[in-house]
């Protein structure tokens, strides 16, 4: 796995990676692809995946706010590294003016 | 053991209830002892991340409650309102959640309390409580040795006397190993039997709470009060909970038991052992027949690695740095790499047009018709919980796949989402180590797995506190 693969999995992953950090995942690879090596040699033609266990699927409740299962605004912002007037402070993500 | 020398912190969960009930200590006296003890062994150990404040005067608020105000110790993946839960990452090094899991929230409801939280591999990713952010945890039956992972510190606990019992989770192992490797009952109760919901994620299709106990009857009585379907909690049981305890003594003599793993060659030293506990089990009327293996469980070691890396590597997404937690550059090593070849799962296709993940998926299910087929001829299986002793402290650095390689054992029953019961059944008198044995039934079936494991546990000299009296 090249360098450069590896940092574009970690764009994908948004996990900002140092050159040194990218160098030593890369030669990490080799044990995935012989797991996945591993797991093609088995008898799968024609078995369904399982995703997961329960056999159901989407689960749905009513669309009603429930303040007891809610935060309210003081609890959201309360673990906030950066808050500001009741909101959560984030990177700037355009740089232009529109 | 006279009633002088007697430390209250000694007991069993069920004792300490018993004794709570007939009035022959309070909880302000056996807080104390264990708060003593805790003191006295914390920092060598390094068992608990944090501890509850106002233990005391907490325990006596909950005297008339059916668990009586007794403390629990809680793995810090394991979210406490209030209380700080760090998932032993130095991301959540301030993160203090403002909401309760629905674990504690039930166990608290039911007069339980939380004594602190108790170390783990960092996010759970690991066997070994080696790569915590905030240093090793110690095997209290030997030092030189680890508790093994990722529940290490929940195990230590209760192995210390430092707990009367405590909380884990388990998604390839991490219950049952460190239970095995510290002399301890691991209970890893079916998927969806406790709810996921407050638990820092790691595989969302196998994680699975459950507890660490000094006896059977301990993990029957309190997985009771921690069961249950919960909304919040998509794949959640709809089965109820039970009174599990009520299953101790029943018969079980004519109960068809399967091992598995005994031909490979691996676990020769292990199997001999576990070739004593046939014997033991078919004194008491069980069939025990040996199952030549099927599925390589190492096949099972790569569906895990898979499936859990994709899912962690989805699941860490949350941690953004923005609404809670240190930015994503701080994940240690391993969180990064698992997120990484997660990612990888996920993103890929390859030249034959398969993604690993559904390729992985596609294998888990050959493994649960495999379980499905043995319970057909069998009414429980059984294997050891591992393949060999607790390892040296040290041993899992630079070894990439330390933790998914010791749980080998453990994974096929994970993936296939069987509730599995591990409990002492050999201690080696030089080194005072212990070896489990892994009890593993349909899934809902935690009934067979109490019955059997009691039984066993009262007719061997293994449990270190069963005859506390």
């Amino acid at each position: 796995m090249k360098q450069s693969q590896v940092q574009a999995i970690a764009a994908m992953a948004q996990l900002p990676l140092s050159a040194a950090e990218a160098k030593v995942l890369s030669t990490q690879f080799k044990e995935t692809l012989a797991v996945i090596a591993q797991l093609e040699t088995a008898p799968t033609k024609g078995v369904a995946p399982t995703y997961q266990l329960t056999g159901e699927y989407n689960r749905w409740r009513e669309d009603l706010v429930r303040p007891e299962l809610s935060f309210n605004q003081a609890e959201a912002l309360s673990n906030a590294p950066r808050a500001h007037q009741g909101y959560f402070v984030v990177p700037r993500i355009l740089k232009s003016k529109p | 053991m006279s009633n002088s020398a007697r430390q209250l912190n000694q007991f069993t969960f069920r004792q300490a209830l018993d004794g709570l009930a007939e009035k022959k200590f309070t909880q302000a006296e056996l807080v104390a002892d264990l708060e003593r003890a805790v003191k006295a062994q914390n920092q060598a150990l390094n068992v608990f991340l944090s501890l509850a404040p106002n233990l005391s005067a907490e325990s006596e608020a909950q005297a008339e409650r059916p668990l009586r105000g007794l403390p629990l110790a809680v793995k810090d993946n394991i979210s406490t309102r209030g209380l700080k839960t760090t998932a032993a990452s130095t991301l959540l090094a301030d993160f203090s959640p403002a909401f309760e899991s629905t674990v504690t929230a039930k166990l608290k409801a039911a007069g339980a309390t939380i004594q602190g939280k108790t170390n783990l591999d960092a996010w759970a990713h690991g066997s070994s409580t080696e790569t915590s952010d905030y240093g090793r945890t110690l095997n209290p039956r030997n030092p030189a040795y680890l508790p093994g992972g990722s529940s290490g510190g929940s195990a230590a606990a209760v192995a210390a006397n430092l707990a009367l019992a405590s909380l884990g989770t388990e998604t390839g192992g991490s219950i049952r190993q460190p239970a095995a490797w510290c002399g301890l009952v691991g209970l890893k109760p079916s998927y969806g039997r406790c709810s996921r919901f407050g638990i820092v994620p790691m595989a969302s299709s196998t994680d699975s709470p459950g507890l660490l106990t000094k006896t059977v009857e301990d993990a029957a009585l309190l997985l009771g009060w921690m069961a249950g379907f919960d909304e919040r909690d998509g794949t959640s049981l709809r089965t109820p909970s039970e009174r599990w305890e009520r299953q101790l003594g029943k018969p079980v003599a004519g109960l068809k038991v399967g091992w598995l793993y005994h031909d490979l060659e691996e676990l020769n030293e292990v199997n001999e052992k576990i070739e004593s506990v046939a014997t033991q089990l078919r004194s008491l009327g069980i069939k025990v027949e040996p199952v030549p293996t099927g599925l390589d469980p190492r096949l099972a070691i790569a569906v895990y690695t898979l499936v859990q890396r994709a899912e962690v590597a989805s699941n860490l997404a949350r941690f953004d740095g923005l609404r809670y937690g240190r930015p994503r550059t701080t994940f240690g090593a391993e969180a990064k790499r698992r997120i990484l070849l997660g990612t990888y799962a996920l993103a890929t296709r390859d030249r034959s047009e398969h993604n690993p993940y559904e390729l992985a998926q596609e294998v888990r299910t050959l493994f649960i018709r495999e379980f499905e087929q043995l319970f057909t001829q069998f009414d429980l299986v059984m294997s050891a919980t591992s393949p060999s002793f607790a390892k040296k402290v040290g041993v899992s650095a630079d070894s990439a796949m330390f933790g998914e390689l010791e749980d080998m054992l453990l994974e096929p029953s994970c993936i296939a989402g069987l509730p599995g019961l591990s409990l002492p059944c050999y201690r080696d008198q030089e080194t005072n180590l212990s070896l489990g044995l892994n009890l593993m039934a349909p899934a809902g079936r935690e009934d067979l797995l109490f019955r059997v494991g009691e039984a066993y546990e009262r007719n061997t000299p293994w449990n270190s506190w069963r005859n506390n009296d």
